[in-house]
């Protein structure tokens, strides 16, 4: 289950994780990732709807995310994915129903514990900031310091940590504006994870990533996933997607119309509907194979 | 890499992460010693400052009436002018996600002065200023926030209101003063411009206490604008209530630049030049450009108002004459480096 990962970049800051649990539990020979504090124990959608100008957006949305599992929310352009990311997250009211976390309506966390709760991961990182790299992944302290805590040696050593996972250590002390589009989310990827939530909301974390950085953040949510992280991503690759997640939300006309395991959820019929489009997926050999006829 | 050193790091932060290069917080260390030495250049120039005279300069003479009368609440209004303007303009930058806001630009100077101009000519003075600036500056950034809301159009719409803003209250002080008397007229023209040569005991010691507790509130706020630099969604995500650090960074704004216009009127740039310049050399959070801001452009106007009594002395110029020369060529060096994708 647990992959050992020693050759790449990413895989060393999760080895030297799983190697240093080792060392404090001493119990098993297969190194374990160390469990995150206080996962969330559930996340549900009742009757959720969010209309704006009275045009319904999404509708109808009862849905149980499962929990310490990788759930990708799929479907076409406007399908209300992002929507209900953001209802999710508590972004936006929820015009009806509501969204139970730890089965705890949303609207009645307050908002500071919300934040502790919940990491989010907008689609399109800043342009313009006038921060640098670390300034900006030292934020995702905010939750915990508040408005006036400083950041002591635990933060700045968690902060550390997520820099490394994200391969972006060696651009702490640049300003913002030199990075590239895919530096960028990935330096918000680990803010993130410096935020350190046990629900993660990630709205197309594979914007603007290259290849090699994208395989790396794939494998990076699946150990988060296995430390108990529960992540929801908004996700467009069909193939990668099916590939790493557990659960798969397939929307359309802001409707969930396919929910579970993406063997379950993802056939022929169910996806050529979402995408109004011929689609036609086959497993072979593992992998994911997606045909859309072009 | 640093990564398998930081994570198994017991409890002492690993010296490869943590030493010289990325993870040492910039100037966290020293930062007292550079406070200090701020602190000590800063009060050295005031004191050269206090002790320029038409004629020359002299020790400063503590027993001169002339001296207490005139020139010390003259200093001492350049510096809290200087200081309330840069601190809202380093605050306001963040709010509107826009290094070129600027009191002057967005409305609240222009709010504050209109509101000024209205109780003058009404007669009532005292306390009723700084007071009447506050609420105008008020009313005008919050108009301008609502408006951005109802109307949208991003952050460029923003700015433009904020300008359509400052240019209507504007031609209402213009359609207030050419209603009055010459007299009232031409004092209000001075003051407007930017006078400190006029600025008394009493003025000042009504406006420091709201200018001060101006800037204090947009320094508690520094980190919460951090994070609404991120994006609405991202400051909410991370715990920030949105709508309170704005009416906040709205108030603490009008507080610091409506004192600055209760005893100095309209003195443009200055809220824009001095973050700008500070962000240049400054790492770290809002919280601290806010703080070093409020130092520099207090320095800052200081100089340039000494520079305004005595470059053509005899002459007393408008220190926000000077400042209004000083600030277009900054304002366009800033845009070129914006445009080029370097700011």
């Amino acid at each position: 289950m647990t992959r050992r990962v020693d050759t790449d970049p990413l895989g060393k800051a999760t080895a030297a994780v799983a190697s240093h649990a080792d060392h404090a539990s001493n119990s098993s020979l297969r190194p374990a990732l160390d469990r995150i504090a206080d996962s969330i124990t559930s996340l549900r959608c009742v009757d959720l709807a969010y209309h704006h100008r009275k045009k319904p957006l999404v509708s109808n949305i009862n849905v149980d995310i499962p929990v310490g599992k990788l759930t990708a929310v799929m479907g076409p352009n406007g399908a209300g994915k992002s929507t209900l990311l953001r209802l999710l997250g508590g972004l936006l009211p929820a015009t009806h129903g509501t969204v139970m976390l730890d089965d705890t309506p949303l609207n009645d966390i307050a908002a500071s514990e919300r934040a502790k709760r919940i990491g989010w991961l907008s689609q399109f990182p800043p342009a313009e900031l006038p921060l640098t790299v670390l300034d900006y992944v030292l934020l995702g302290r905010r939750p915990s310091l508040g408005s006036f805590g400083r950041a002591g040696e635990a933060d700045l050593r968690q902060v550390a940590h997520a820099l490394a996972a994200f391969d972006v250590s060696d651009m702490a002390s640049r300003p913002w504006r030199e990075l590239s589009g895919g530096e960028r989310q990935r330096a918000a990827l680990a803010r993130l994870l410096a935020q350190d939530a046990p629900l993660w909301l990630l709205d197309e974390p594979t914007n603007h990533i290259d290849l090699k950085h994208q395989a790396l953040l794939f494998r990076r949510l699946r150990e988060e996933v296995e430390r108990g992280r529960t992540v929801v991503a908004v996700l467009h690759d069909l193939g990668p997607a099916a590939q790493a997640a557990d659960h798969v939300l397939l929307m359309s006309g802001g409707h969930v119309i396919a929910s579970g395991p993406p063997q379950e959820a993802l056939h022929a019929a169910s996806l050529s509907q979402a995408y109004d489009w011929p689609v036609d997926v086959r497993i072979d050999g593992g992998r994911w194979l997606v045909d859309v006829g072009a | 890499m640093h990564g398998s050193e930081s994570a198994s790091a017991g409890p002492t932060v690993p010296k490869h992460a943590l030493n010289g290069s990325a993870l040492t917080r910039p100037a966290s260390r020293s930062l007292p010693i550079a406070w200090l030495a701020g602190l000590a250049a800063a009060m050295l120039i005031v004191w050269i400052c206090l002790g320029v005279q038409g004629d020359g300069w002299a020790v400063p003479n503590w027993s001169d009436p002339i001296f207490r009368g005139l020139r010390l609440p003259r200093v001492l209004s350049a510096l809290l002018v200087g200081a309330a303007l840069a601190a809202a303009g380093a605050a306001l930058q963040a709010l509107f996600r826009n290094p070129l806001a600027d009191p002057t630009l967005i409305g609240t100077s222009s709010g504050a002065a209109l509101a000024v101009v209205s109780v003058m000519a009404l007669g009532l003075s005292g306390i009723g200023l700084p007071l009447a600036a506050f609420g105008g500056g008020l009313l005008a950034t919050w108009l301008l926030l609502g408006l951005a809301r109802v109307l949208g159009g991003g952050d460029i719409g923003l700015l433009l209101l904020g300008l359509v803003l400052a240019t209507f209250s504007g031609s209402i002080t213009g359609l207030l003063m050419f209603n009055s008397d010459d007299m009232a007229l031409r004092s209000a023209m001075v003051w407007l411009s930017g006078h400190l040569g006029t600025v008394g005991h009493t003025p000042f010691a009504l406006a420091a206490p709201v200018a001060f507790a101006g800037i204090a509130l947009l320094l508690a706020l520094g980190r919460d604008l951090d994070c609404m630099l991120l994006g609405e969604d991202d400051a909410r995500a991370l715990g920030v209530n949105v709508g309170r650090v704005r009416v906040l960074t709205a108030l603490g704004a009008a507080l610091a630049v409506g004192a600055a216009v209760s005893i100095a009127g309209i003195i443009a740039f200055v809220g824009m030049m001095i973050p700008n310049a500070c962000a240049l050399v400054l790492g770290g959070g809002r919280r601290r450009l806010i703080a070093v801001s409020t130092l520099v452009g207090a320095v800052f106007l200081l100089l340039l108002d000494t520079l305004a009594r005595s470059v053509a002395y005899p002459l007393d110029m408008p220190v926000g004459l000077l400042a209004g020369l000083a600030g277009p060529v900054f304002f366009f060096w800033l845009l070129r480096r914006r445009a080029r994708g370097a700011a």
